[in-house]
């Protein structure tokens, strides 16, 4: 069966423009095989509408941190131990590793935070967005990316363990 | 207040984590194929739906107390039939034993059949890894590495290109070795379901999905030794609903000979890193010895 000429086509738009989609997507569900099925997701939902959408980039842009900040992966936890398997627990451990889980300490944290936060930090820090543009992606206001970050931030720090004098306040007041 | 050098490091990780990683290929046959399925099961289900009404309706009409459920079964059966078939050739089996002895993963792509076994001990460590992979020219390469011994050997020779599996409907045990292939488990569940031997039994929750149930409970002779009466076997299938592929699937049986296993699946798309996984690393320091013979 021979290839339908609009995929090919949509296919050069993902080699040139792909990449970006790809990595925003790594960072929102942590590893590189659920950042691809995050943007085959984004592209089913292109497929109908591809080619007559005018911004197909921003198109799968939205709809990738949307489908991001509502949970998409919720369902996947199972794959963990995949990744365990895949790499961690049976791949070489040089003597560099453990220099590079320290440098991507804060990426693996992110993980840790509620969807649409992490969505918003990535937006934010990794995009470099302003407010008003992250909030214009994520079909939101500005306050709300506003406090979405802010409390993102300061969970990642604790998480982080730079701010210890915070998190122990904060789990007094948890305690009480 | 959150400072800039914070957020200049996260910056920094972010780009770190990111960086070298090249755009995408393939997803749009990928991203083409999982919408077709997924419009073909809404179809479907939504078919379900109206077949269980008429169904009922009719029940309800006659005064009789026909199985509502009976006219749904073979539709469903279909439509599983249907999806597992595609799922043979186009996605990744991950079954995880509910024991926790052993996670498989099995793919039969275009170059031929490939499977990868972990192995855990009863505290769950891992104990060894068999990867299984026969071309379609018939090349078998089979790669074993033991953790205990710390050492691996691999084995390969070429046989004849693979048949198609041909299990007859007495042979639908659900029993999956080391050399079990995607196409040996997709034939043992179609043969499953073209016996006839499935009947519906509801839903049931698994992984937070209300899975369909399917049954099948058979009478074999599965040792002449222990079985001479004959065995009860006991099949299930749960499946997703949305997709038509199973979840879970276990067998039970009152013969010494068939120890039951319960099997959760997952079905993943062949992107590279899931590809990745049917392959076997040896770790390093571990030693090749000859394989046994």
């Amino acid at each position: 069966m021979a290839a339908d000429p609009r995929d090919a086509e949509l296919e050069r738009f993902l080699a040139e423009r792909g990449g970006h989609l790809l990595r925003a997507a790594m960072l929102l569900t942590g590893s590189r095989e659920a950042g691809e099925d995050l943007v085959q997701a984004a592209l089913e939902r292109l497929l109908p509408r591809w080619p007559t959408i005018e911004d197909p980039e921003g198109y799968l842009h939205r709809t990738i941190y949307n489908l991001a900040a509502d949970g998409w992966r919720r369902r996947f936890r199972w794959r963990a131990r995949a990744a365990l398997l895949g790499s961690g627990a049976l791949s070489s451990a040089p003597d560099g590793s453990a220099q590079v889980e320290q440098r991507d300490e804060l990426v693996r944290l992110l993980l840790r935070l509620p969807p649409a936060q992490r969505a918003a930090i990535v937006l934010r820090y990794w995009e470099d967005l302003s407010e008003a543009e992250a909030a214009d992606v994520l079909g939101c206001s500005a306050s709300t990316v506003r406090s979405a970050t802010s409390r993102g931030l300061r969970r990642l720090r604790e998480l982080s363990g730079a701010e210890p004098a915070v998190v122990a306040a904060d789990q007094r007041g948890t305690a009480q | 207040m959150i400072g800039t050098e914070f957020t200049d490091r996260l910056r920094e990780e972010m780009r770190h984590a990111t960086a070298g990683v090249p755009a995408p290929a393939g997803l749009v046959r990928r991203a083409r194929r999982g919408r077709r399925r997924r419009i073909v099961t809404r179809v479907g289900a939504a078919c379900a739906a109206a077949a269980v009404a008429v169904a009922g309706a009719a029940v309800a009409s006659q005064g009789t107390s026909r199985d509502p459920g009976a006219y749904t079964t073979a539709f469903v059966v279909r439509h599983v039939e249907s999806a597992v078939a595609a799922a043979g050739t186009d996605e990744i089996a991950y079954l995880h034993a509910a024991n926790g002895l052993r996670d498989l993963w099995l793919y039969g792509g275009p170059q031929g059949q490939s499977a990868r076994t972990a192995l855990f001990s009863p505290a769950g460590q891992l104990a060894g890894e068999v990867g299984y992979t026969v071309t379609t020219a018939g090349l078998d390469t089979t790669t074993v590495v033991s953790f205990a011994t710390k050492t691996w050997w691999q084995r390969s020779y070429q046989g004849s290109p693979p048949q198609a599996p041909k299990p007859s409907c007495d042979s639908f045990l659900g029993i999956i070795s080391l050399n079990s292939s995607l196409a040996d488990v997709v034939a043992d569940i179609r043969q499953g379901l073209a016996c006839g031997a499935l009947k519906d039994e509801g839903t049931q929750y698994v992984d937070g999905i209300n899975a369909l149930k399917l049954v099948s409970v058979q009478t074999l002779r599965l040792s002449p030794d222990t079985d001479a009466a004959g065995a009860t076997v006991t099949r299930t299938l749960w499946v997703d609903p949305a997709t038509y592929l199973p979840v879970r699937m276990a067998t039970t049986s009152t013969s010494p000979s068939l120890v039951g296993t319960t099997w959760d699946i997952k079905w993943l798309p062949p992107t590279s890193a899931n590809l990745a996984l049917l392959t076997v690393t040896i770790p390093p320091g571990f030693t090749r010895v000859a394989p046994p013979h």
